[in-house]
């Protein structure tokens, strides 16, 4: 049989890849810990940042600056957040700076935002669905056809499977009347009939620009926002809140983040966040806004910086930075491993071939334990097979030890 | 004559347990050979070695000059295989498994096949694994005539076979290779079988090539002898001319390949004054040299 | 060729059962599929239907993730098996052609055979899920397919290695390696989820092919 060593290279390699992938991930489902950051937010009483952390501190939560609160003090310190509870136990206040509140109020300005990096890296559906923004009875009904949008925008009827030529061609027609310019990059909408009003897709044409798209009484109606030209539009996620004070969150290519706001004047604009830039290939974002402030945390593999936003204003009003906690998993993976194979990742819904956790202490560690195979094989298998596997173990550490395993040890064969 | 297998120094173990050591023979060109040897010394694992089906610890063996581990087609096609049991792949009918083969063999020769097989009431239609391992052996042996190979290695071809069979099957074998001086290198645990089939003859025992030597000097000269022992003292050990001597009550034998003017003179001197001599079957031979147990 | 076309005959037997049992089975999950889309339609209506598809990840077929990979094992089980019981390859190895050759023979009719089956399946499913669904559904349903036909394939593969593989010990290590490379092929079922894994699923189809030759070398030497 030819090819003896190549076939054998070739298992020692695909079995230390493949152990590069599952021994690291047992050790870390074995020392692994939650890295969580605490909730944070900004009172409204405190007119500062507070950090609530009861599953460390029982009975006691802080500000940044490490001023300590009682539980017992949590809803009253933090009444925007608990208005509910307060609401129940008839303390909420009437009024806060000199805005009158109650539940109502507070629960149509309550935003609630989370962003991942794998709402990006994920398979984007096929198809837009364009509701009727203005439907004749109150609730939102899906209106029995699907849009491909490219060249041109197509509208497929669902019962029939086919195209729905006439309504394709005036929302075509009206696009490029417009000014929109096929084909499309990108198109961003909320498909669901679980929402309180309809305010259809947001459109990125080939040239930047961004256009409003809606079905208004079954006619289309497009818009062009202006935005394309003050920003370098990367992403864009919809978010019909029931003040309907803007239509979503803008991500700019250079690290801008903001709300996509609408003007009285029924026009559109980019009211930008002051925070640090973003990465959205790698932060996570959560916002929790009220009435009055904004709290924008956004984590990465290094740490969480969080800030608290004047409502109105975007403005940073306190900032605060935590590293990320490091767990056993974290000191012992740098040591065992040199590196590790994953085809899953945190920050991307696709599977593939993700390299990570890469470590010159762990490299250290398998060149000594490379060595220590050299030798220990002397007796066991050929002078090549034992240059290779040391190899292998060089590269891959504790995994390749694992790998070894694996492999049919015979110095005869 | 030219040596069609040639096995240099060949060593093997399974695991820790000697096979054989330095192990040498040869092969020459229109000779049937048969490979006899106790349960266990190793028969099969010779003829595994000779394929190329076992890589031994040391050694090398030979077929028309080529190293067993890389045997070329041309090489291999002109060495028809007899594996233990006739194996043959089973999913096949008669007529399947001559058309399967013939594609691989330019002198294939089909009517040799059949011709075996008509003889035997096959139908070309009857699938093998329905078949007895009597009409088993008819196919494996009509398929190694039709590839019509110069040397033949058969695995223990009496292995399942009644006498009727076994017969048919030597007889054939002994014609086919006797007409066409072809080479055949066969292991078998009847000894009856090989005696009208075989030239020469390999004994193995238990790590070593016990004697490699043609039959008919064997048969000539290798004999039996009896006798009643002189005294109560008496011992007979066993040497390089006297084999396996054993007693029972005080009746004695012992086999030997000297004539028997240099055995009667050998016991003399030990006081045995009466011995008669035997004649032996290849079995009776065989047990003469390997010992009963 | 020739070679490739006379051990195909030896391969043909051993299969054709097996291959005509995967075609009637596939015809029953066609028809499965287009009963359960028209009844689906009919129930809860069309657009509904391509709404779970496109927004929420229904599988048209989600069955094919099984039936696809245990046709794959089912199909070198069928082919090896065999050659392992007696020890047959023995006699499949001293055919006159070089030993590479022969076993190479051997995978690519078993490849081939599983591929074929799976193209097959899947531009039948198409047609079908096409008369009902818009070609984006089609679509995701073949990006979700494909990394079950790879699993098939490569399952094929595994098998092989598996059943030659002369050992116990070594055959159960081979499970365990064999099962942990499938196994980067279900770690999603969302429709397009592999879309980017082309160097992983080149490097899964490559080693299912490459891996069996060890086995076969360990058979030459007769380990045991």
């Amino acid at each position: 049989m030819k090819y003896k060593s190549l076939i054998f290279s070739i298992i020692l390699m695909s079995v230390t890849l493949l152990a590069s992938w599952t021994v690291p991930a047992l050790v870390q489902k074995m020392t692994d810990d939650s890295h969580s950051y605490p909730l944070m937010y900004y009172s409204a009483r405190l007119k500062e940042l507070c950090v609530i952390d009861f599953r460390e501190h029982k009975n006691s939560f802080y500000d940044i600056h490490g001023n300590e609160y009682p539980r017992a003090q949590y809803d009253s310190l933090l009444p925007l957040l608990n208005y509910r509870q307060l609401a129940m136990e008839g303390q909420l206040p009437d009024s806060l700076e000199g805005q009158a509140i109650d539940v109502k109020i507070l629960r149509s300005k309550q935003v609630m935002f989370r962003f991942r990096p794998v709402d990006i890296f994920s398979p984007q559906p096929a198809m837009g669905v364009l509701l009727e923004a203005m439907p004749k009875r109150g609730n939102l009904t899906l209106p029995g056809d699907y849009f491909r949008m490219d060249r041109e925008l197509t509208f497929v009827d669902a019962q029939s499977n086919s195209v729905n030529r006439q309504k394709s061609e005036a929302f075509t027609k009206e696009l490029i009347k417009k000014g929109f310019s096929f084909p499309v990059k990108a198109y961003w909408g909320n498909p669901t009939v679980r929402k309180p009003y309809e305010e259809g897709y947001f459109c990125l044409d080939s040239k930047g620009a961004l256009f409003h798209l809606k079905m208004v009484n079954g006619r289309p109606f497009v818009k062009d926002t202006g935005i394309g030209s003050q920003l370098d539009i990367k992403w864009f996620v919809m978010s019909e809140t029931s003040d309907k004070r803007f239509y979503g969150y803008l991500f700019g290519e250079k690290g801008e983040m903001g709300l996509l706001e609408s003007t009285d004047e029924g026009g559109y604009r980019f009211l930008p966040f002051d925070i640090r830039p973003v990465d959205i290939t790698k932060d996570e974002i959560s916002i929790l806004g009220n009435l009055l402030y904004w709290t924008v945390r956004i984590s990465d593999a290094e740490g969480m910086d969080c800030y608290g936003l004047d409502a109105v204003t975007l403005q940073s009003l306190s900032s605060y930075h935590q590293d990320r906690k490091r767990v056993l998993w974290d000191e012992l993976s740098e040591w065992l491993f040199p590196f590790r194979l994953s085809p899953s990742s945190e920050t991307s819904f696709f599977v593939n071939l993700y390299v990570g956790n890469l470590s010159s202490k762990g490299l250290a560690v398998s060149f000594f334990l490379a060595l220590l195979t050299f030798f220990l094989c002397r007796n066991k298998v050929s002078l090549y097979r034992r240059i290779l596997m040391a190899l292998c173990v060089c590269a891959a550490g504790l995994s390749g030890i694992v790998a070894l395993l694996f492999l049919p040890w015979n110095k005869y064969e | 004559m030219s040596k069609i297998i040639k096995c240099e120094n060949i060593t093997h173990y399974y695991g820790n347990r000697l096979i054989y050591e330095n192990l040498s023979f040869d092969v020459e060109q229109g000779k049937v050979l048969g490979l006899l040897g106790k349960n266990g010394t190793g028969k099969t694992t010779i003829i595994n070695i000779l394929n190329g089906y076992l890589k031994p610890r040391s050694g090398v063996c030979r077929l028309f000059g080529e190293e067993m581990e890389h045997l070329s087609p041309f090489t291999k096609s002109k060495v028809g295989l007899l594996l233990e049991g006739h194996v043959q792949h089973a999913y096949f009918t008669v007529s399947q498994i001559e058309k399967f083969y013939s594609a691989f063999f330019p002198k294939w020769k089909k009517e040799a096949y059949y011709e075996l097989l008509k003889k035997l009431q096959v139908l070309p239609s009857q699938k093998l694994s329905t078949m007895s391992c009597g009409q088993r052996s008819q196919v494996a042996l009509g398929l190694l005539f039709a590839q019509d190979p110069e040397l033949l290695i058969l695995d223990d071809f009496s292995m399942g076979l009644d006498p009727g069979y076994r017969r048919l099957f030597v007889e054939y074998l002994r014609e086919y290779a006797s007409a066409e001086n072809k080479t055949v290198f066969l292991t078998s645990h009847i000894i009856q079988d090989m005696e009208l089939l075989i030239d020469d003859c390999m004994i193995m025992d238990y790590g070593r090539l016990l004697l490699h030597k043609p039959v008919k000097e064997i048969m000539h000269h290798f004999k039996r002898y009896r006798f009643t022992r002189p005294g109560d003292t008496f011992k007979l050990e066993a040497d390089e001319d006297f084999w396996h001597p054993s007693a029972l009550g005080d009746k004695w034998e012992v086999y030997s390949f000297l004539p028997k003017a240099e055995v009667e003179q050998r016991l003399k001197e030990m006081g045995v004054t009466e011995i008669t001599e035997e004649n032996l079957s290849l079995e009776d031979a065989f047990i003469g040299l390997t010992g009963k147990y | 060729m020739n070679l490739f076309r006379a051990l195909s005959y030896k391969e043909w037997m051993k299969t054709r059962r097996l291959i005509g049992v995967m075609l009637l089975l596939m015809a029953a999950a066609v028809g499965y599929t287009y009963i359960d889309l028209t009844h689906a339609i009919r129930l809860n209506e069309a657009v509904n239907v391509w709404y779970g598809c496109l927004f929420q990840g229904t599988s048209v077929a989600p069955w094919m993730m099984y039936l696809l990979l245990l046709a794959g094992i089912a199909l070198g089980v069928v082919q090896y098996v065999p050659e392992m019981t007696q020890k047959r390859l023995k006699l499949t190895l001293h055919l006159p052609a070089g030993e590479t050759q022969i076993m190479a023979s051997m995978l690519w009719y078993g490849f081939s055979v599983i591929l074929l089956l799976c193209l097959l399946l899947s531009l039948v499913l198409s047609a079908v899920v096409r008369l009902f669904l818009p070609s984006e559904i089609v679509g995701m349903m073949l990006q979700q397919l494909l990394p079950w036909i790879v699993a098939a394939v490569a399952g094929y593969g595994f098998t092989a290695w598996i059943c030659i593989e002369p050992q116990w010990k070594q055959r159960m290590l081979c499970i365990v390696v064999s099962v942990g490379l499938l196994s980067m092929l279900f770690v999603s079922s969302y429709p397009g989820a592999y879309s980017q894994f082309g160097a992983g699923i080149g490097w899964i189809l490559a080693a299912s092919f490459i891996f069996p030759f060890s086995s076969c070398i360990r058979f030459k030497y007769g380990v045991q």
